[in-house]
């Protein structure tokens, strides 16, 4: 209660420990702008390359063609066994004579070049419909080699390549973001606490005669705190409207080099909740890189 | 008020700075410590506001044994004690209003209170019409007495000074002195750290002597 009440006092003395120490902080904040610019970027990336693989999810599909001659008991039992893959969540048997239809369907107007052609030219096959965590962590191939090896099952495709090569790259960004991303953050943690450190020196004779007059070292730390939580506030808000200005340019360059049809439908800048997750996350980084310095410089000297 | 049962402090190189002290000062007394340079003066009275710990012994202060007493509780018991030192020890880049209002902002006091508190403390100690100068524009004994107003104006059971008149003159010591007995009349326990015989000697008080740490002579 008492701290509520002195919330203005807080303010006013982080405002005024800001002030006396502007050039550092301006240096500290634009530093943490730029290192969570890139971490941003990443999300970005991020966010677009999951947004591609979530807009297949559904739609990936194994094709696995028969060999000639397998008896409805046999694709029964291949059915059966397929079911049994935790990562396939469905199987359609499509005959030798549905593969043609389905052929002549996909020809439309141009079925007639399909005239002369017995029923016996296309495999029979068994469409295997995956779950989207296949396609999230990039095992598809991996799935797709072992239906190889089920006895009847004469070749397997999918959309080799494709899928695998942004699965890949989702974990790819992942990987990096996490790596460069705790990098970062490491690092800002360390700004931040040394920023702290300086102020609290700048201000020790404040912090020795406060201490004299009675005052609590949570009362002495709050405004250091403050000050920690507001840097790492500040710069993350202004590397999110960095990222803004590159994006919204990104998009206005592509826009003219492709067309609007592409490039909106497409690309996406970081959602509601990431920017309030990571606003939460920086406030965070700011307390924790303070309250080191106010642990090591306010408390220790007790 | 302030007991202390065989106190030592010894420093990490090993030198005593205290050794065996024991003393008492009652409440609402006024008592100089004197005695040469590096005899523990200053090392007695930042044992009696807590900035330092014995290295062996007790301290009672206000009833409160420090030894034993929390961390946390420090801050709580140093409200009832005010200190003034010889360098002032004021805030430079604020009014002499902020600077005796600290003691009160810490403690959670209402603006309005603050405010009235203040004027009457600096009232009191002949600054009321320099309420807004920052301390760099008074004299040296004017800061001491804003920082007299400081250690003073919440009231504390105990007022310590480090040889408070230490970088005044003559005229300016006997002021500071003044505001002292001013305080001590009030009910105020006074202890008064200095090396000046000659100030000691213009009132008759109590004096504890230290030489090399030890309690010499108490008169």
């Amino acid at each position: 209660m008492l701290i509520i009440k002195r919330i203005s006092y807080f303010m006013t003395t982080m405002a005024k420990g800001i002030a006396s120490n502007l050039y550092l902080n301006v240096v500290t904040i634009i530093t943490i702008a730029v290192a969570f610019l890139i971490l941003n970027i990443f999300f970005v990336i991020y966010r677009n390359v999951n947004a591609v693989l979530e807009g297949w999810q559904g739609r990936i599909k194994i094709i696995a063609y028969l060999q000639d001659g397998v008896s409805s008991q046999q694709v029964s039992a291949i059915e059966g066994q397929l079911k049994k893959y935790g990562n396939i969540k469905g199987v359609r048997f499509y005959s030798k004579q549905d593969a043609l239809s389905e052929f002549r369907r996909e020809l439309k107007g141009q079925a007639a070049i399909l005239s002369g052609v017995s029923q016996n030219i296309l495999p029979a096959y068994l469409v295997v419909m995956v779950r989207d965590r296949v396609i999230r962590n990039g095992t598809v191939g991996k799935l797709a080699d072992s239906l190889r090896g089920i006895q009847g099952i004469a070749d397997v495709q999918y959309g080799q390549g494709v899928t695998e090569r942004f699965s890949e790259m989702l974990v790819m960004v992942k990987m990096l973001g996490i790596g460069i991303g705790g990098f970062i953050l490491f690092a800002i943690l360390i700004i931040v606490s040394n920023t702290i450190r300086m102020s609290i020196f700048s201000r020790k004779d404040e912090i020795e005669i406060l201490k004299l007059v009675g005052a609590t070292n949570m009362f002495i730390e709050l405004p250091f705190l403050l000050e920690g939580v507001t840097q790492v506030l500040c710069g993350t808000g202004l590397s999110i409207a960095l990222l803004y200005l590159v994006y919204r340019f990104f998009l206005y360059r592509l826009h003219h080099a492709f067309g609007s049809l592409i490039v909106n439908a497409h690309i996406v800048f970081l959602s509601g909740g990431t920017i309030g997750t990571i606003l939460v996350a920086a406030a965070m980084l700011g307390f924790v890189g303070a309250f080191v310095s106010a642990g090591k410089f306010i408390r220790h000297n007790d | 008020m302030i007991q202390l049962f065989h106190v030592y402090k010894h420093y990490l190189k090993g030198s005593a700075a205290l050794e065996d002290i024991s003393l008492q000062v009652e409440k609402g007394e006024f008592a100089f410590i004197t005695g040469p340079s590096g005899a523990g003066k200053s090392t007695l009275l930042k044992l009696m506001f807590l900035a330092e710990m014995p290295t062996k012994g007790q301290i009672i202060i206000n009833g409160y044994n420090i030894t034993r007493l929390k961390r946390s509780a420090v801050p709580f018991l140093r409200r009832n004690i005010g200190v003034v030192f010889q360098d002032f020890k004021l805030l430079y880049d604020r009014t002499v209003f902020d600077n005796v209002a600290l003691s009160l902002s810490v403690i959670g006091m209402p603006k309005k209170e603050i405010k009235k508190k203040v004027w009457e403390m600096l009232k009191l100690v002949g600054l009321q019409h320099k309420l807004n100068f920052s301390p760099l524009r008074l004299s040296g004994g004017e800061q001491q007495r804003v920082s007299i107003a400081r250690a003073l104006v919440n009231e504390p059971a105990i007022l310590l000074a480090d040889e408070p008149t230490g970088n005044l003159d003559q005229d300016l010591t006997l002021d500071v002195m003044k505001l002292f007995e001013d305080v001590n009349i009030k009910g105020t326990t006074v202890v008064v750290a200095t090396h000046d015989k000659s100030l000691i000697s213009r009132y008759s008080r109590r004096v504890i002597t230290l030489e090399h740490g030890r309690i010499m002579e108490k008169q």
